[in-house]
């Protein structure tokens, strides 16, 4: 953990409505050192959005932030002011969306958008348009020269969602924010966009937070997972270590919910349904539906705490994980 | 299993608080209904009876409202007239809205010749000003209540049709609809039984509108000489007569004008009361 | 043996594009996309098959099809004995009973003005199944068996979950006692963990309920969970048609292979990987030959020109690739 890289602590963001108070994150907690990928995963209402939100300073009013610190490259975000601010998205900061359609402008032609974002004023048309090329063909799209008077809605969805690429890349961002940006289009187009991205990120030195929902893009594309439920990070771990030892029974419940194609093992899902973000109170917010879960679960505030080296579990039982559940697995199947 | 059977049926509680501007447009419109109603009670004027001795009084104790230039009550005229005003603009409305509503939505959800015949006739309608149009047709038929309120209906339901039509619109490619028709669900009873329930609330916020809009026509008719025929106590009418002495006795045409602001107010509070209320939990 | 229940013979469906005055004058010819271009299969009773492939593949138009949302262009859609295809409605209402729709989104395949008691009473009434009086018991029964409560019929949609109203709308499509259940991406708008309890659920009542289904999706690993036997799509034609633990042992189409390796797996498998590049062609122009053949790896000049038909290279597994051998 640098000085360099971006390191987000204990983050907290709430939302104030008619209804309540709705903490979308209570507790967040990851680092992304310098040119390293870490993946946020949750399901709706996990808060991974809002912290990348967070993270940019572009949260919707009325969210806003109400504790913690985002650090990067040595200054806290949270205390910054708009304009201080300007200067680091999209250089320093830059973030992908989800859904390409509405992220670009309908009415410009790509190579405009593209032009746009590119630094410096002193170059001549010519030189951009040259850059602007370089990056299209970058990011992978066939016969870019050809394709720069093309307007957004004229391209596919895989199309579009690198150009957004190709945008942000124009700045060489120290760190890439990647809302779900392949969670909208084919498979065989995800797997497409995610090689691009894991080899730019490797190519240009980019710190990466790729937000998902899909446990499978994470293991192929990331060193890190942070696994977030209800506002708070649950486990933090190594992408080989998540998988092969996970400590959380959430994430192991969400293992449990993918089916494979290989084996045709009967799912294990969690049982219930999220809980409510208004009025949470500090206790574990998964033990309502957690098979381990005993009184002690109740009461909080929970720390996230080491279990192994560069391993993370916010649950007081982290070392029965794994083992106890996969005895009650077996006994529902049998 | 009657508590089964209870259960289904058994409507769930009234919700009790009733938003405001129910409770704040409706409290308006009843103190006007009531004063319509207990005219008599409240004056002791007739509205009708001239007084030459008494033309253009300021407001005082005796006469609030003070006098026209025929002498007579204000205040009364102006009770006795919003029974007039209220009567007209409410029946006024109820032909456009549930046969736009109708047409509007059987447009929109089967498209093809009925679309094409309810929405021409709509752009015909509406290339022409609707003022001008109800005129048009109120000078053919003659001027009277009952011409007023065909005039406005042969003319005001091509709104409620538009807004109609464009929710079924958007509305009919929701996947209920499809799964709707996968049951085997009659065409028509899929448009009236559920797009129409869903499509009409926006309709009904309008139709509040619509009222105050009704209420304006119905008074600038009475303005021209071509509604509600003198000596009613119509509104149009009276600020029409007060409108000569509107230096010398401001208060003949000023009253009936505030009234009609009163009851546009009331009217439009409980509309937006109304789509409060018609939003069904959850939306 | 009893012939199949659902028997899908060459069907097409076409939307034509709309022609502008001025298309006429120049005689351009008529455009339409290409939806469902000559599909057949066959579903067993009680068998499930899986639809899978990509966006604009056609696998939702034919489900479409299928249950005569659309009325098929060309094509027969035999439901035992009778051919569904060109039925018209009055007819086609008896059928409508014996198969039933769950569809993708639970934020909008239910009316949510009304109350979910009284739109599962509505089926009942509509199909006149059990008398009115015991009506309410039926629909509480029918949502215990989707794992919701008998209070709960008095709610309107927008009161539950996203997971909780696709129980809605799968109780709804089971209120008229279907033999054949047609799900078209009935999970893919759901969190993972509510997608795992769907699946079972769906599980539970096609063994309970002896049901046949038709489960559309594009995403393998839950085709893979639910089915028998799968049907892979590319552009409005089947490329390969396979008893589920065949087509994923050892696909033979390349476009299934393409789709296998893109999957993002969790669990530890190495894949081979096979990258296709590019995009889906257009619906519209397809493809002169096999329509696959701009992006296949294994193109030779015959997949240009020739369409490839289903063969069988293997005891039910069907692939329509020149190049594939058994």
């Amino acid at each position: 953990m640098t000085d360099a890289g971006l390191e987000v602590q204990h983050l907290r963001v709430e939302i104030p409505t008619r209804r309540g108070v709705v903490q979308a994150v209570r507790d967040v907690t990851f680092a992304v050192p310098p040119g390293e990928a870490v993946a946020l995963v949750g399901e709706s209402g996990s808060g991974k959005s809002m912290t990348c939100r967070a993270i940019v300073r572009l949260l919707h009013p009325p969210a806003r932030i109400t504790g913690g610190a985002i650090r990067f490259q040595g200054r806290d975000l949270v205390s910054l002011s708009e304009r201080e601010l300007e200067h680091i998205r999209g250089t320093g900061i830059a973030m992908v969306f989800q859904d390409p359609m509405s992220a670009l402008n309908p009415v410009l032609t790509i190579e405009r958008q593209v032009a746009e974002a590119l630094p410096g004023t002193r170059t001549s048309a010519a030189e951009r348009r040259q850059r602007v090329v370089e990056l299209l063909r970058q990011v992978g799209i066939p016969d870019a020269a050809r394709r720069l008077r093309a307007y957004p809605h004229q391209l596919s969805g895989g199309q579009r969602q690198r150009v957004m690429l190709a945008i942000v890349l124009a700045r060489r961002p120290t760190v890439l924010l990647a809302d779900e940006p392949t969670t909208a289009l084919d498979v065989t187009i995800q797997a497409q966009i995610l090689k691009e991205l894991g080899r730019l990120q490797r190519q240009l030195s980019m710190g990466l937070v790729l937000v998902t929902h899909d446990l499978g893009v994470v293991r192929q594309t990331v060193h890190r997972v942070a696994v977030m439920y209800a506002g708070q990070v649950v486990e933090l771990a190594p992408t080989e270590e998540l998988f092969a030892r996970p400590r959380h029974p959430y994430t192991v419940g969400l293992i449990g919910s993918v089916p494979s194609v290989d084996r045709n093992t009967p799912l294990t899902p969690i049982p219930g349904t999220p809980p409510d973000l208004i009025g949470l109170g500090d206790g574990c917010a998964f033990a309502p539906r957690c098979p381990m879960a005993s009184a002690e679960c109740l009461q909080g505030p929970i720390p996230l705490d080491v279990v192994a080296p560069g391993h993370w579990s916010r649950c007081i039982k982290a070392h029965l994980v794994g083992r106890t559940q996969s005895a009650g697995a077996a006994a529902q199947r049998s | 299993m009657t508590t089964l059977a209870t259960d289904l049926t058994a409507p769930r509680s009234v919700r009790l608080r009733l938003p405001l501007g129910i409770v704040a447009g409706g409290a308006m419109l009843l103190v006007m209904m009531g004063a319509s109603l207990l005219a008599p009670v409240l004056s002791s004027y007739n509205p009708a009876t001239q007084n030459l001795n008494t033309m253009l009084l300021p407001p005082s104790p005796s006469h609030w409202f003070g006098t026209d230039n025929y002498g007579r009550d204000v205040f009364t005229r102006v009770l006795y007239g919003s029974a007039i005003d209220l009567r007209i603009s409410v029946l006024a409305v109820i032909f456009p809205f549930v046969f736009g509503a109708l047409a509007g939505a059987v447009a929109g959800y089967f498209g093809g010749w009925a679309d094409t015949a309810v929405m021409r006739t709509v752009d015909v309608l509406t290339a022409v000003p609707f003022l001008v149009l109800v005129i048009a047709i109120v000078a053919f038929l003659g001027p009277g209540e009952g011409n007023i309120l065909i005039a406005i209906g042969a003319v005001d339901w091509i709104v409620f049709a538009r807004l109609v039509r464009g929710e079924v619109l958007r509305d009919k490619n929701l996947e209920y609809v499809a799964a709707l028709r996968a049951l085997g669900f009659n065409r028509w009873r899929i448009v009236l039984r559920h797009l129409l329930p869903n499509a009409v609330p926006p309709a009904v916020v309008f139709l509040a509108s619509d009222i105050v809009l009704v209420i304006l026509t119905t008074s600038s008719l009475g303005f021209l000489g071509l509604g509600v025929r003198p000596p009613a106590p119509e509104w149009g009418l009276m600020i029409s007569e007060g409108r000569t002495f509107i230096y010398t006795g401001w208060w003949a045409a000023a009253m009936p004008g505030f009234a009609c602001m009163y009851a546009g107010i009331a009217f439009i509070l409980l509309g937006d009361g109304l789509a409060d209320l018609l939003r069904v939990r959850g939306q | 043996m009893p012939g199949p229940l659902l028997s899908v013979r060459n069907l097409v469906k076409h939307f034509p594009l709309p022609r502008s005055p001025l298309d006429v004058l120049r005689r351009r010819p008529p455009e339409a996309v290409h939806a469902v271009d000559g599909v057949s299969f066959d579903v067993a009773r009680g068998r499930t098959l899986g639809l899978v492939g990509e966006s604009g593949c056609g696998k939702s138009t034919l489900g479409r099809c299928l249950l005569r949302l659309y009325r098929p262009d060309e094509g027969e859609v035999w439901f035992e004995s009778v051919d569904l295809a060109q039925l018209d409605e009055r007819a086609l209402l008896p059928y409508r009973k014996r198969m039933q729709v769950v569809l993708q989104d639970p934020y909008s395949s239910l009316d949510p003005r009304q109350s979910v008691g009284g739109a599962l009473l509505e089926v009942l009434a509509v199909h006149r199944i059990g008398t009115p009086a015991d009506r309410s018991e039926r629909v509480a029964r029918l949502l215990a068996q989707v794992g919701l409560r008998p209070v709960d019929a008095r709610k309107h949609p927008g009161e539950f979950s996203g997971g909780q109203r696709q129980r809605i709308g799968i109780a709804r499509a089971l209120a008229v006692g279907p033999e054949l259940l047609v799900a078209d991406e009935p999970v893919s708008a759901l969190d993972v963990s509510i997608q795992a309890q769907i699946l079972d659920l769906l599980l539970d009542l096609r063994s309970s309920l002896g049901l046949t289904m038709i489960f559309i999706s594009h995403d393998l690993r839950v085709v893979r969970y639910l089915s028998d036997e799968v049907a892979v799509m590319y552009l409005g034609k089947i490329v390969e048609n396979a008893p589920v633990a065949g087509l994923f042992a050892r696909p033979r189409h390349p476009y299934t292979l393409a789709l296998l390796s893109a999957i993002p797996e969790v669990g530890d498998s190495p894949k081979a990987m096979v990258e296709i590049q590019g995009e889906p062609s257009s619906a519209v122009h397809v493809p002169t030959g096999c329509r696959f053949h701009p992006r296949c790896p294994w193109k030779v000049e015959r997949c240009t020109h020739e369409v490839p038909q289903l063969r069988e290279l293997a005891p039910g597994h069907r692939v329509a690739c020149h190049e594939a051998t058994a």
